[in-house]
């Protein structure tokens, strides 16, 4: 046998028998490998007592001993047996897949790991082989033969690992013939999986502090009064105009809601900075409100049960403050609940008048059931009806581009109306890719209570296809800001832009649009509301100040 | 006598290829064979920064290596492997596998004793591409130990530095005249 040094050695036949690939496996029998940078944190126990949810316990993923409930594989089975019953979709989805493959790699995380199992078929197929085995009457006598597999705690830990690492956005049900929903599996095994006490802490810490305080962030009413101050001096700082703060107004027209990320973390606060400004220009009678603190609802992340919970504080609260309909903000998974879910798990809100905008007398019929509409569908009627004075050029040092957030885009269908905005207040707007934005968009990765730090190389992965999207348009057009109209966005794409896309920076719509409002009583506006200089105003140069109609 | 040069430029296609294919055989089979299918670089970012990056490098190889030209496709290719499942060895590995790909392209022709020094020579550059491989995976390691650092700092600098600013440090306060 000829040596490494010996040209022999490499005899091209030989070299043709050496594989690098890993052993073929079925991917039943590929043990789940948990590493670090991949998972997220379990729910704590305080906060699983909070929300009266079962065997509450200190637990590591990490750890040998999940401490599940003895009766663990009966509680799973009988959960899975009442929801096939409940919910028709799911039982379709068990039932209907062809595996044809058509989703198999159009899922962000499949397309940023590699990992077979982020497939969206094999997603299913990992809740879909116990269905097979338990509840088909193949798989109860041929078992694996027919696709079926044993229910084991190894099963569970595969699960809590692969649905925390589906952002249930939704772009695979886009490409299936049969319109199955990978995500509702998703939402399906996240439940089961709540019932043995198996939650991550970036979800459920967020949902007791809703159910507690209001919102997300377990903001009390003075908090988030001193951190609407705190934004007001700063909007005073570049625009020298002060802003009102209505908050628990009774009687106002309406209901202002939008999602905590705004209050506290850059780049969302500019964006809640701008709504505030927009409303104070507009004269609007509207109010915040410190119960129904938070458009966002990590419920939805959790069981259709916590979701309801939190929803139902938006309508309690426009009732007790006597509003007449109630407007959102700039955020995604609140409108996949306010479109899919709310009406028929807390509506119709018939003691609420269908939304009309106070300014331009438009009646928003779409939104007759809900009485609840999208801050960019208010902005673009101001628009299109010319009441907003606006000077785009001040945007043009920002060629922007826009990435659909997953929930407006695909759960709500609100394609046109952000680009209008865009389009009216930048006068540099660059589309990605057409596979990637609109209903083919790319989720940020960090959707679906993913958002957090520990599992930043798994956000990674899957905000890679958006990153490269954006790094194309950055490379090709000069790109240099993204807006995205989700708090989750704010906050998790401006993550992906530095390491995929460099020198790409993240902005909310309204952001955008407060630049390049000319606002009655302003001052010379030299910087933006970042408080950073804005290019091409020097301090001192004389700039005309702009005339009033 | 023909040059390695020249046999590596005739057998090429064949080289880069096979090496392209060692590159994706670190993922599991099913998604190996999507990379290779798919060839919109949007649907598959994995398959065509691969793709792009072993034929780039490779030629630069020949023609005299243009360092930046290689430390740009080796950025695409380890930025993408450095946040995916694989231990440090296996996502440098697919550099390594040029000189396999290259002996088993040339077979007989690699054993001619005329040639042993200059595929010495040539392993010696693909040693060189392997070492800024390694660099580039440790700076996408320790940025992305950076990103999470200064996504937590984004959460509550904000509104830390304005609740400093009205709560004022009382040691710096004037006294109080009562
Ligand atoms: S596209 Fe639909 S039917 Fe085809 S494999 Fe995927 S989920 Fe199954
Ligand atoms: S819903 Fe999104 S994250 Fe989940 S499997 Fe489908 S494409 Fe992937």
């Amino acid at each position: 046998m000829a040596k490494p040094d010996e040209p022999e050695f490499y005899e091209k036949e030989d070299l043709l028998k050496v594989d690098w690939k890993p052993p073929t496996k079925g991917w039943m029998d590929v043990p789940v490998d948990i590493r670090p940078g991949t998972y997220i944190y379990p729910g704590k126990a305080k906060n699983l007592k909070i929300l009266d949810l079962p065997n509450a316990r200190d637990w590591a993923v990490t750890d040998q001993d999940w401490k599940l409930p003895a009766d663990w594989k009966t509680t799973i089975l009988d959960g899975m047996a009442d929801r096939l019953s409940k919910y028709r979709s799911f039982k379709l989805f068990m039932d209907v897949c062809v595996r044809c493959g058509a989703c198999a790699d159009k899922c962000h995380f499949f397309i940023g790991s590699g990992d077979p199992k982020n497939m969206p078929v094999l997603r299913a197929e990992l809740l879909r082989s116990i269905y097979r085995k338990d509840f088909t009457a193949l798989g109860k006598v041929f078992g694996k033969l027919a696709g079926g597999r044993e229910l084991t705690e190894d099963v569970i830990k595969e699960w809590f690992y692969y649905f925390y690492q589906c952002t249930e956005c939704r772009r695979c049900s886009v490409f299936c013939p049969y319109g199955i929903d990978t995500a509702e599996i998703t939402m399906m095994g996240r439940e089961l999986l709540g019932l043995l006490g198996l939650y991550v802490n970036w979800v459920i810490e967020p949902v007791a502090n809703c159910f507690m305080v209001g919102n997300h962030l377990g903001i009390q009413p003075h908090g988030l009064k001193d951190t609407l101050e705190f934004m007001a001096d700063d909007i005073e700082e570049a625009t020298g105009i002060r802003v009102d703060i209505p908050i628990n107004k009774k009687g106002a027209e309406i209901l202002f809601v939008t999602p905590s990320g705004d209050f506290v973390a850059e780049p969302g606060i500019f964006t809640c900075m701008s709504y505030m400004l927009l409303f104070h220009e507009l004269g609007l009678d509207y109010t915040w409100s410190t119960y129904a603190s938070d458009g966002g609802n990590f419920g939805l992340f959790t069981s259709h049960e916590t979701l309801k919970r939190l929803n139902a504080k938006i309508y309690t609260e426009a009732k007790r403050l006597g509003v007449k309909w109630i407007l959102g903000g700039e955020c995604g998974h609140m409108w996949r609940v306010i479109h899919q879910y709310m009406d028929t798990m807390t509506g119709p809100a018939d003691f609420l008048e269908v939304p009309k905008s106070p300014m331009t007398g438009t009646v928003f019929e779409h939104a007759r059931s809900t009485k609840m509409i999208h801050l960019m569908e208010f902005t673009a009627d101001l628009i299109r009806n010319n009441k907003l004075k606006l000077d785009p050029s001040r945007n043009d040092h920002i060629t922007v581009t826009f990435h659909d957030s997953c929930n407006p885009a695909r759960a709500m269908g609100i394609f046109e109306e952000p680009r209008y905005v865009i389009r009216s207040v930048c006068n540099n707007f660059v589309e990605m890719p057409e596979n990637t934005i609109r209903e083919q968009t790319f989720c940020c990765g960090g959707g679906a209570g993913l958002g957090t730090d520990e599992n930043m190389e798994m956000r990674l992965r899957g905000g890679m296809p958006r990153g490269n999207a954006v790094r194309y348009v950055q490379e090709q057009h000069g790109v240099n800001q993204m807006a995205a109209m989700c708090a989750i966005d704010r906050a998790t794409l401006t993550t992906v832009a530095d390491y995929w896309a460099p020198g790409v920076k993240v902005t909310g719509i309204s952001e955008l649009v407060a630049n390049a409002m000319i606002f009655t009583g302003e001052k010379k506006r030299t910087e933006n509301l970042r408080l950073e200089p804005i290019p091409g105003v020097a301090e001192d140069d004389e700039v005309e100040a702009p005339s009033d109609e | 006598m023909t040059t390695l040069g020249e046999l590596l430029r005739d057998n090429r296609d064949m080289i880069v290829q096979r090496w392209f294919y060692d590159g994706l055989a670190t993922y599991p089979e099913d998604s190996a064979s999507a990379f290779k299918r798919q060839k919109d670089p949007f649907a598959n970012p994995i398959g065509h920064s691969l793709r792009l990056g072993t034929k780039a490098i490779f030629d630069a190889l020949l023609d005299g290596a243009d360092s930046d030209t290689i430390q740009h496709h080796l950025n695409e290719i380890v930025k993408i492997r450095a946040v995916q499942q694989m231990t440090a060895s296996e996502a440098i590995r697919f550099v390594f596998s040029l000189k396999q790909a290259v002996r088993a392209e040339l077979g007989h022709a690699a054993r001619d004793p005329q040639m042993v020094d200059e595929l010495e020579a040539f392993d010696g550059k693909v040693d060189r591409v392997a070492l800024a491989a390694f660099d580039t995976y440790v700076q996408c390691r320790e940025q992305v130990s950076e990103l999470r650092v200064s996504e937590v700092k984004r959460q509550v600098s904000w509104i830390i530095d304005r609740v400093n600013r009205r709560d004022a440090n009382p040691e710096m306060a004037p006294a109080d005249p009562a």
